[in-house]
């Protein structure tokens, strides 16, 4: 992917952390609109999966644009990359199962 | 001359100022300490997502959630100006730098205003959040 892209995810992924940020916290700590959104199902999981997806991927692109500054070298990037693709989709995949077993779903 | 040009760029494509380099900001702009700061406060809250993620119910405490609360709403006020800075809002038309003493366009007028109202911006937000994790979480 260009870099370009990868950025402009960046950007359009920070837009969807505020959004689906705060609905988790209102679904966790508001008193009257909290156990709306906690009672569905579909709604509770899904802002939670965009908010993992988006969450996992603004923290690891985060992570691999500090590491790839701090170690200009192009071999060492491509690394860094795949290093940083990988482990992030093995979070997301966790992340999920983690959260369908805490709803009791699976 | 375009020898020089091109050293001086490949000494700092280096990035040989490391870590320490986030912090030579004292000669630099008000935006050089942003960075800095966005840097910092971004790393740490995906050293606060650990233990959360590793222990859903993992929850940083009163004033642990104070302190999230002021380090997330600074990522989200800078953030909202790195974006549109980003999309080419407020930054001017380029012009060509003459003096070495002479600003770039990019960082005066209307650049300024959105610095300002990022931090105030900040300032609001970390005030709302405050007063919901001090006094109306400790209230319940």
């Amino acid at each position: 992917m260009r870099e370009s892209t990868v950025m402009f995810l960046h950007y359009i992924t920070a837009i969807l952390i505020a959004v689906t940020g705060l609905i988790h916290l209102l679904a966790n700590n508001e008193p009257t609109i909290g156990p709306l959104i906690k009672e569905n199902p579909v709604i509770y999981l899904g802002n939670m999966a965009i908010f993992l997806a988006a969450l996992l991927y603004h923290a690891f692109n985060g992570v691999r644009v500090i590491l790839i500054e701090l170690v200009p070298d192009p071999c060492w990037t491509k690394w860094i990359s795949w290093a940083v693709v990988i482990i992030g989709i093995v979070t997301y995949v966790v992340g999920l199962q983690v959260l369908l077993v805490a709803l009791g779903l699976v | 001359m375009e020898e020089a040009r091109e050293e001086f760029v490949e000494y700092y494509a280096k990035n040989m100022g490391g870590v320490l380099g986030w912090f030579k900001a004292r000669v630099y702009t008000i935006e050089r300490w942003l960075y800095g700061a966005h840097r910092i406060t971004g790393i740490l809250i995906v050293l606060f997502m650990l233990p959360h993620f590793y222990s859903t119910g993992w929850h940083p405490g009163l004033w642990g959630d104070f302190i999230l609360g002021i380090i997330v709403t600074f990522h989200i006020a800078n953030g909202i100006r790195l974006i549109l800075a980003e999309l080419g809002f407020a930054v001017g038309k380029p012009l060509l730098v003459k003096k070495p003493s002479q600003r770039p366009v990019s960082l005066e007028g209307s650049q300024r205003y959105l610095v300002a109202l990022a931090l105030l911006l900040f300032i609001v937000l970390a005030v709302i959040w405050a007063y919901y994790a001090l006094i109306v979480q400790a209230a319940t």
